[in-house]
């Protein structure tokens, strides 16, 4: 035994009590590997369409979450009632990541079209966050479909009318015609999302 | 976040190079391209596979679960080996045999090949050899073979991929700390039969 | 006085930094090291390019055959590529590079490679069965605490240490 020998046990001895404490934990930041986002991006269910996520906001559904992905000077012209504003180059705010990583509220992605939202998705989605979409067509086809139904637009037929006597109702209800309409129920403060987080916290041990 | 690298890509092959590079280099620097000198632990004169297998071995648990614990490695998340315990077994005597009979195995081998033995290069033949071998009679000899015995633990949502820690049923660090434990009374016991014995260090 | 470089290193060094090598391994592409894995991947590559009606009869190399990556491009490969280079590398440096046949005094160089042949076969045929040889399945798995890595490295070492003595005369 010489001095190397014993400075080396020690080492082991310290290192391996002190790691004996702690336990192996998920790391919160796992990104998912590129096939298995592969495999998610070209699931058609990541979407839903403005009428569905009309449907939500009417019915109020609890679990909704809004995320408006657009710039606050836009999100403070319009914006999708009760929607929060998080700018994608924000995204990955520690701050805002909060909000995003849960799986108790279905979070919608949106913009102006459907590409910026869906940037936003692969950005969350490669971190592992779980129910998380992206309104297809985003707030042009919002606009177009619920705000401003035409009955030209497309071939008609019995569902077709269904879905246009549909959309002239969530129009109504959304105030629509028009897209300038600064209504007080499309402009709402964001809601705060309670933080819950799913992960698995470290037992025990000297922390 | 690790792994820094996408499996496929040109850079992880990259990757792989260097830490071959490193890999052989300590190998050699170890004294693992020389077949007497690792055929020596069966034969008592020579410890050193031992010591630098076992120290590897924790060295690499450790500072994994360390790297855990600062957050920048995914220990549960990792490559692991399913444990099948019939085909290691079988498989592993096998290879035990090979080794005395050898005096390599198959990363030694390479390395002792790079340094112009001879007899290495003779052994990496007889691996390709037997791989060979293997394929030919896969379906009549090992298909059932190999998918035998395999180790499932309940509640586990990886089947088959069994640490010891889970086994034993503690938390992998303070199986680490047994392992550590254990690896110092396997150094302490090679010493003393060295120092018993007044064996040399020897060159080859 | 003798050439430092000579002398191999302290034995509880080299594997503290094997350890980091491996650390390394896991670190940087999730992989643990490996060396016969290299050598299953290059026989598939070429029966599959040799015999390819042969490879999708068979069972064993019907996922190589279908494919779509070359077998031979993979982490293994290039990482027993790399233990060829750094072993020339350190070989030259300790000045030990040196074509020979090395085996003990009471045997003969064609003995020597017979039973290395041999050792070489059962190696191939153990290290597929066994999902990988003492660095694959041993001290990767061993790294990353698998009870595979464990049982394997037993094995190994329990058989080697049972049948020393039918072959003593290779060594001693």
């Amino acid at each position: 035994m010489n001095g190397k020998h014993i400075f080396g046990l020690v080492m082991l001895i310290t290192l391996g009590l002190f790691i004996a404490f702690t336990s192996v934990k998920k790391n919160e930041s796992a990104e998912i590997s590129p096939d298995q986002l592969n495999k998610k991006i070209i699931q058609q269910t990541r979407y839903f369409t403005p009428e569905e996520v009309a449907k939500f906001i009417i019915s109020e559904d609890p679990s909704l979450q809004l995320i408006d992905v657009r710039l606050p000077k836009l999100y403070n012209k319009f914006s999708l009632k009760g929607a929060m504003n998080i700018p994608l180059k924000n995204i990955l705010n520690e701050d805002n990541l909060l909000y995003l990583d849960q799986d108790v509220y279905k979070t919608v992605f949106f913009s102006n079209g459907t590409s910026d939202a869906d940037v936003a998705w692969i950005l969350v989605t490669r971190l592992g966050y779980e129910n998380v979409y992206v309104m297809k067509g985003g707030l042009n086809q919002w606009v177009e479909n619920i705000l401003q139904p035409s009955e030209h637009s497309v071939v008609w037929d019995r569902i077709d009318d269904q879905m246009y006597q549909y959309r002239k109702g969530a129009s109504e209800y959304f105030g629509g015609k028009s897209i300038e309409a600064t209504d007080a129920d499309v402009l709402v403060k964001p809601k705060k999302a309670p933080i819950k987080r799913k992960k698995k916290e470290v037992e025990g041990g000297c922390e | 976040m690790a792994p820094i690298f996408e499996q496929a890509s040109e850079w992880n092959l990259m990757a792989a190079l260097f830490i071959g590079i490193a890999f052989g280099w300590v190998l050699e620097r170890a004294g693992f391209s020389t077949s007497r000198k690792l055929a020596g632990v069966f034969y008592g004169y020579d410890f050193v596979v031992i010591k630098v297998f076992f120290t590897a071995a924790i060295t690499a648990a450790l500072g994994l679960l360390f790297l855990n614990y600062f957050g920048v490695f995914d220990f549960e998340n990792v490559w692991m080996p399913t444990t099948y315990v019939t085909p290691t077994i079988v498989g592993g005597v096998i290879m035990g045999l090979g080794f005395v009979m050898g005096g390599f195995c198959p990363g030694t081998s390479v390395c002792a090949a790079a340094t112009g033995k001879l007899d290495a290069l003779a052994f990496i033949g007889g691996i390709v050899l037997g791989v060979v071998l293997y394929t030919f009679t896969y379906e009549p000899l090992w298909e059932t073979l190999r998918g035998k015995g395999k180790l499932l633990i309940e509640g586990s949502d990886t089947p088959g991929k069994v640490k010891i820690g889970e086994l034993i049923g503690v938390t992998e660090g303070v199986a680490v700390l047994i392992f550590i434990a254990f690896g110092i009374f396997v150094f302490w016991f090679v010493e003393k039969i060295k120092k018993t014995y007044n064996i040399k260090d020897v060159e080859y | 006085m003798e050439d430092k470089s000579k002398k191999y290193m302290n034995p509880y060094l080299a594997g503290v930094l094997l350890g980091f090598v491996i650390m390394a391994a896991f670190f940087f592409s999730g992989e643990g090291l490996g060396g016969s894995g290299a050598f299953k991947d290059v026989i598939k590559t070429a029966v599959v390019k040799v015999a390819p009606e042969y490879s999708q009869s068979s069972t064993y190399f019907k996922s190589a055959a279908e494919s779509e990556h070359s077998p031979i491009k993979t982490w293994l490969v290039f990482e027993v590529l790399g233990v060829l280079i750094g072993g020339v590398i350190s070989g030259a440096f300790a000045g030990r590079l040196k074509l020979q046949v090395e085996h003990s005094p009471k045997i003969t160089s064609r003995t020597r490679i017979i039973f290395a042949v041999l050792g070489g076969i059962l190696f191939g045929i153990g290290s597929q069965l066994g999902r990988g040889c003492t660095s694959g399945a041993g001290l990767s798995g061993m790294a990353v605490m698998s009870v595979s890595g464990f049982l394997s490295v037993a094995a190994i070492f329990g058989s080697g240490y049972l049948f020393a003595w039918f072959f003593r005369k290779l060594w001693i």
